[in-house]
């Protein structure tokens, strides 16, 4: 059996943009603005829940990497929180879409990319989430400690 | 302010984008429902478990430790063969200091005869640790 290699959870670009989504959410609902084509795409209730989301998303992102207890859990909540702003972003690339099309070409390729980015991340972190839960089927609680497994 | 949008998108995208949303929502509430509900698959706390960067730099380390180690082990169990060699000869050393003692007093006693001298010879003959 190898080593157990996780990797490493301080990356730069995921850090940065789960900081600036809960930024963003909260500096929305304080002004009281949202982008038109969300606005123009999405039924209200889903707009509320797509701002609360961005929040929800960057806080416990944030959380989950600086997770303190089991690494599972900090895992788990970073996995969680990827997916769900994969979705974000990609509900935003669809209402950017329908509202510019093409006169959006630059906005929608960055925002598709942190889509495509937390979507990878979540399958990293699934990947890395199997291999600790079998490496703790084999492998004592002490040999664990050592960091030799 | 939150202005009513003049031109609503098509009805189908609201209704793809909503389901988009539930469908997203779920599956992140999913996640970390099946990572709480497994939790006790997992046992290694953050602290215990390296970091790929970590791991690659302790590695060629250990690995450089183990032969060492092996190294100082091999190492010493030859110091301590050769001190009980240097022993064993030290002890040599001294019986025949004390053999050849005897003999020259022997030779040289006023009242020396050849066959005091043999008889000298032939009793340190059977001296114990004479033999090795």
């Amino acid at each position: 059996m190898g080593n157990l290699r996780i990797r490493s959870r301080h990356q730069p670009y995921e850090i940065a943009v789960l900081a600036a989504a809960p930024l963003c959410g909260i500096l929305m609902m304080a002004l009281d603005v949202r982008p038109t084509s969300v606005q123009t795409s999405m039924p209200n209730p889903i707009q509320v829940a797509w701002e609360l989301g961005l929040v929800a998303v960057g806080v416990g992102g944030l959380l989950g990497i600086l997770w303190p207890g089991r690494l599972s859990t900090g895992l788990g909540l970073e996995l969680a929180s990827v997916l769900v702003l994969g979705t974000l972003t990609g509900m935003y690339v669809v209402a950017l879409l329908t509202m510019s099309g093409r006169n959006s070409i630059v906005a929608t390729s960055f925002v598709m990319a942190v889509t495509v980015g937390s979507l990878w991340r979540a399958a990293q972190i699934a990947i890395d989430l199997r291999r600790l839960a079998r490496a703790c089927e084999f492998v004592t609680y002490e040999q664990l400690q050592a960091g030799v497994t | 302010m939150i202005t009513a949008p003049a031109p609503a998108a098509p009805h189908w995208v609201q209704v793809a984008l909503s389901v988009l949303g539930i469908l997203g929502g779920g599956t992140g509430l999913a996640a970390i429902a099946t990572v709480v509900v497994q939790r006790g698959k997992f046992k290694a706390d953050a602290a215990d478990t390296l970091t790929e960067a970590a791991l690659t730099l302790v590695q060629p380390l250990q690995t450089r430790i183990t032969q060492l180690e092996g190294e100082a082990f091999s190492a010493r169990s030859e110091l301590g063969m050769l001190r009980e060699q240097v022993n064993q000869l030290q002890f040599v050393v001294r019986v025949l200091t004390r053999t050849l003692d005897r003999w020259r007093a022997a030779i040289r006693a006023p009242d020396a005869t050849l066959r005091k001298v043999r008889a000298t010879v032939a009793e340190s003959d059977r001296i114990p640790g004479m033999d090795r």
